[in-house]
């Protein structure tokens, strides 16, 4: 069809509108289809690690903090008959020759015979002598051994949990598949007591998997065990244990459907500018018997036309962004969550056919405006322009009158109690659209402000820039709003992020009050009592607190248990959310209390008085929270008991870390050194000062938000080059009142200064939009969809760097998108601009 | 449809624009009848009502009251959509800035009107071809709008406003942009072109040498057409 010749023209006519157009929409679909991507890698590497032990396993048999004994695996197998289950030993090592880099060991029953694990099914082709004739045998996949420059045999030295070992390297096992490759990159396979040995943990097994597919099976099952263990399904322990990572994974998509949302703006931007440009044609169009219909087609297919071709740019844009940001989504995933080895990204067609549907269907739902307004155009004879500024301006207050919808709406979902993170983001979404309503009057408003300031500062060129602005607002209005929308995209989450940042250090700073940290590298054995013992005695310690770090499994996920053997003294170095030190520590010391951390609470839905069940060496039991404190150590949360309540209910001795107080004369480098040299040498511990484990908690911390801030940087670069476009297609469409200007008189360096004041005041009356915005957008951040992610209470630390940065921002976008034009227009000689018009 | 046959009828038509004051009539009761291939001019002063006379008889615009009838049809009864495909059919337009359209060559500017009405390929270009030979400008069928002179494309502009054979051809200042010896070019060709297809012409106009071709003159003043004679 003709029309839709007239279309495709129309893009290739206006090639640096058409290709910025195409750029910002590949940028919001790669961010979108990188980050998907990079979520659906580390979920199929989770699952797969799952898998490589477990295979085809229903059901887990657990136990406590320090595993399960042994003796129960031989009971279950010898003496009740049951085959169809594997015992599991994993642990980590680091491997001191070869960089210190961290493995995985794994311990294998070499006689348990199942195919559905990938490791046991690696090891299908060896004979169970090959790991049981050499001591420590040890095998590697193929690649791992040729990357590390193994041979068969070969010596490789692992220093766990249990000390320092030399493991001999028997023989290769080979993947089934690249994903299996992956999943044992970094892993030393070992019979079970090698790897018991290594990992500290003799006569315990991590674990037993079963494959139980008879449900009389599993009561019997059920049946047989202790209580200090407990049968959980596989399914129900995974999906716990990938809850844990949900709300990063879901933050990380709502960052990545903002940097969408721009690029939404900008194809809007685009069809809406592009659209009032061609209104005269439109209204010929319509004289000569074009339909509404059609001419809705017509824009939304052109609008289809950028789209589809910017989600095809963005496809290869997103697979290659998603390797960059794998490796810092692994890290983050390693340093708050669990120990995972991502290293590659997995293309799924459904994050593919996501990125591709929600590119495609932002434009249509960005290009509906445009549409709309092409096919309402009315047929005339006779064109003028100022009816449309007209029609524009008029309809500034129509439009801030109906921002109450979308606001109220917004207001709902973000204030309702008991809101979902969903409805949070929606809520976001609502504000920001409402937003976007009301720019046209806000625009105006500051226009009116800076206009007699204009006037004084840049005489004529000052007047001329302000009314440049109101009278084109039906292009400048679109404008201004995407600029200052994603502008306070990018202060409301740094002021999110300096706000959080500097909460956790505060809270370091009180809560890190010892001035020596020592910990253990596992946490299975852990320290050694009678080196606690010999530092105690140390002349200037004044006293020292040990804590356990464990954590207990279950089919309800996950819980992290803090055990601390502290006095009084130490105990108010928790800052207390409800409840408080001195009421609490009585029956936390004594009384079979906990105190949980606010993200547990929070989580759990559990307050001082209420009860938290933890299955111990007994069974199941009821302990009472005694108090919530707060804690930025874990989204998932904590419960923290004393030391002597632990020992009542389970039977482990074991020492993760402790903290060693000094006397206040004491030089606490010089301290450091003396024990790092003198009682710590030769142990496999890791001593820290106060000031280096901050150092290392803000490091970990920055890690965690290195990703936020390349989404954030990409939204901005979406933003910047969509309005790039904008006010470049504004001033260049303006050819033939600047030519007259010209004529007129008016010098070049003039027509170059009316022409960046003009954009540079976009950009300024953006960058001050956006600030509002911005911080309302920080707010809800910071005390709604933090709280519905993790649970955190935040204080809100406003700089002013960031309001000048967004301000900057918008205005160095506006002044560049308008030196081109300004430098074009000015060249041109006014009788070629006036006879080509 | 014969010469002569009545095609269009406006019977007591009215326009009123509601004013931000008060509201302004700009057509007071109008009654014309306009016939088979006649010419005719309308004259008036600038703010008379022509361009909202041509507006209502293309169906761009409704009357505020009265009626007008084409070849019988009420088109102030017509819907949106209908009154658009009346206009795509049966009416052919000539604007005083021409309005080609721009990313489309010359050729295309004449086949788009066709196109429109679904005239099968072989058929449209064939007619196009003819219309650019009548026109003497075969070799421009691939040139853009922008690179012919303001007469060559008035010249385009009323091939296709009679391209797909309307019944009537709406002229607003046709020739107010033109110089003099072009516009006589452009009026010859406006008054050849329908007459071949039995069309009636309908130009709004301030010029008398439009006047002076139009094979009747009708005068709009204070919202009320004069016969001139």
């Amino acid at each position: 069809m003709i029309l839709a010749r007239i279309s495709m023209r129309n893009l290739i006519r206006h090639p640096w509108q058409s290709v910025l157009s195409i750029v910002g929409i590949a940028l919001g679909v790669a961010v979108v289809i990188a980050i998907d991507l990079t979520n659906d890698s580390a979920r199929r590497a989770f699952k797969l690690s799952n898998q490589m032990v477990a295979g085809q396993a229903t059901h887990h048999i657990i136990g406590g903090p320090t595993g399960l004994n042994e003796i129960l695996y031989r009971d279950l197998r010898v003496d009740h008959g049951i085959r169809d289950m594997w015992p599991v030993v994993e642990g980590r090592v680091r491997l001191p020759d070869h960089g210190d880099q961290r493995f995985s060991v794994i311990g294998v029953d070499p006689f348990a015979q199942t195919t559905h694990s990938a490791i046991y099914r690696s090891t299908r082709d060896l004979s169970p002598t090959e790991l049981l004739s050499v001591r420590n045998a040890a095998l590697l996949a193929q690649d791992t051994a040729r990357r590390l420059g193994l041979s068969v045999p070969s010596e490789l030295r692992v220093r766990g949990a249990g000390g320092r070992h030399r493991l001999r390297v028997t023989a290769t096992v080979q993947s089934d598949s690249a994903l299996e490759g992956q999943a044992l990159r970094t892993v030393v396979i070992t019979d079970i007591s090698t790897a018991q040995v290594i990992t500290g943990n003799v006569g315990r097994l991590t674990r037993i998997d079963l494959e139980l597919t008879d449900p009389t099976a599993v009561a019997r099952v059920r049946g047989l065990l202790p209580p200090d263990t407990e049968l959980a399904s596989s399914a129900s322990r995974g999906n716990a244990l990938q809850q844990m990572t949900r709300a990063f994974e879901v933050n990380l998509t709502a960052l990545s459907l903002l940097a969408l949302v721009v690029g939404m703006f900008l194809i809007y931007n685009t069809m809406t500018v592009s659209v009032l440009q061609r209104h005269a044609q439109i209204a010929t169009l319509r004289t000569l018997g074009v339909g509404n219909r059609e001419l809705f087609t017509s824009v939304t297919g052109e609008a289809l036309t950028l789209g589809v071709l910017g989600v095809l740019a963005g496809i290869g844009l997103g697979i290659a962004l998603s390797h960059q940001l794998l490796a810092l989504v692994a890290q983050t995933i390693n340093d708050l969550y669990f120990r995972l080895e991502i290293t590659q990204v997995s293309i799924s067609a459904l994050s593919l056919a996501k990125g591709i549907a929600l590119g495609i269907g932002a434009t249509v739902v960005a290009a509906l405006a445009p549409a709309l307004e092409a096919s309402r155009v009315p047929p005339q004879i006779t064109y003028t322009r100022s009816g449309q500024e007209t029609a524009a301006r008029s309809s500034v207050g129509r439009l801030a009158r109906f921002a109450i919808v979308p606001c109220t709406v917004a207001a709902a979902l973000l204030l309702l109690p008991g809101g979902s993170l969903f409805a949070g983001f929606a809520g976001l979404f609502f504000a920001i659209f409402g937003f976007a309503l009301l720019a046209p009057a806000l625009l105006l408003l500051i226009v009116r402000l800076t206009h007699p300031w204009l006037s004084r500062a840049l005489g004529l060129v000052g007047r001329m820039a302000g009314r440049g602005v109101t009278e084109s607002l039906s292009r400048t209005r679109v404008t201004v709003a995407a600029l200052a929308i994603a502008v306070s995209a990018t202060v409301g989450v740094g002021i999110m992020i300096t706000s959080f940042r500097t909460t956790v250090e505060h809270w370091l700073v009180n809560y890190l009050r010892a001035d020596l940290y020592v910990s253990a590298a596992g946490s299975a054995t852990g320290v050694d009592p009678n080196l606690i013992r010999r530092v105690s005695q140390l002349p200037g310690v004044k006293s020292i607190t040990t804590a356990r770090w464990t954590k207990l499994d279950g089919a309800g996920g996950r819980t992290q248990l803090f055990v601390l053997d502290a006095q009084a003294k130490a105990f108010e170095n928790f800052q207390f959310k409800h409840g408080n030190a001195a009421s609490a520590w009585p029956r936390f010391k004594a009384g079979d209390a906990v105190i949980v951390s606010e993200p547990y609470a929070y989580h759990h839905r559990r307050g001082v008085r209420d009860r938290v069940v933890l299955r111990t060496d007994s069974g199941a039991r009821e302990f009472e929270v005694a108090g919530v404190f707060y804690d930025y150590g874990s989204d998932r949360g904590v419960v923290a008991m004393h030391r002597d309540t632990y020992r009542r209910h389970w039977a482990d001795p074991a020492i993760s870390s402790f903290a060693v107080y000094l006397d206040a004369d004491i030089d606490v480098d010089r301290f450091a050194a003396t024990l790092q040299d003198g009682v710590l040498k030769d142990s496999e511990l890791t001593l820290r000062s106060n000031r280096q484990l901050r150092a290392l908690s803000m490091e970990i911390f920055d890690r965690t938000f290195a990703v936020t801030n390349v989404l954030r940087v990409l939204t901005v670069v979406i933003a910047v080059i969509g309005i790039f476009s904008a006010l470049m297609s504004i001033q260049l469409e303006r050819g033939r009142e600047f030519a007259v200007l010209r004529a007129n008189g008016f010098t070049p360096r003039q027509l170059w200064a009316l022409v960046t004041t003009e954009t540079g005041l976009l950009g300024f009356a953006a960058g001050v939009l956006a600030l509002p915005l911005g911080l309302f957008l920080a707010l809800a951040l910071i005390f709604i969809i933090n709280r519905r992610s993790f649970g955190w209470t935040m204080q809100v630390w406003l700089t002013p760097e960031h309001f000048v940065l967004g301000v900057t921002l918008a205005v160095a976008a506006g002044l560049l998108a308008g030196l081109y034009p300004a430098l074009r227009l000015a060249r041109t000689p006014p009788s070629f601009a006036l006879r080509h018009e | 449809m014969a010469d002569g046959d009545p095609v269009i009828e406006l019977c007591e038509v009215h326009k009123i624009y509601p004013d931000a004051q008060r509201e302004r009539t700009v057509l007071r009761g109008i009654n014309a009848t306009f016939r088979g291939g006649e010419f005719v001019a309308i004259l008036g002063r600038s703010g008379s009502g022509k361009s909202t006379l041509l507006n209502l008889l293309g169906g761009i615009d409704l009357p505020s009251g009265g009626d007008i009838r084409f070849n019988g049809l009420s088109i102030s009864n017509l819907d949106e959509r209908r009154r658009t495909l009346f206009r795509r059919e049966h009416v052919g337009f000539v604007f005083q800035f021409f309005n080609l359209i721009p990313t489309l060559t010359v050729f295309e500017n004449l086949l788009f009107t066709l196109d429109l009405n679904g005239v099968d390929r072989a058929r449209a270009q064939c007619r196009v071809e003819q219309l650019l030979s009548q026109l003497g400008l075969s070799d421009r069928g691939d040139s853009f709008p922008d690179r012919l002179s303001g007469g060559e494309q008035q010249r385009i502009a009323v091939a296709r406003a009679v391209a797909h054979r309307p019944s009537l051809v709406l002229a607003d200042e046709p020739t107010g942009n033109l110089d003099r010896d072009t516009e006589q070019e452009v009026l010859t060709l406006l008054r050849a072109m329908p007459k071949r297809d039995h069309t009636t012409v309908i130009a709004a106009t301030h010029s008398p040498e439009v006047a002076s071709c139009a094979d009747r003159i009708v005068h709009l003043q204070d919202g009320t057409l004069n016969d001139a004679n």
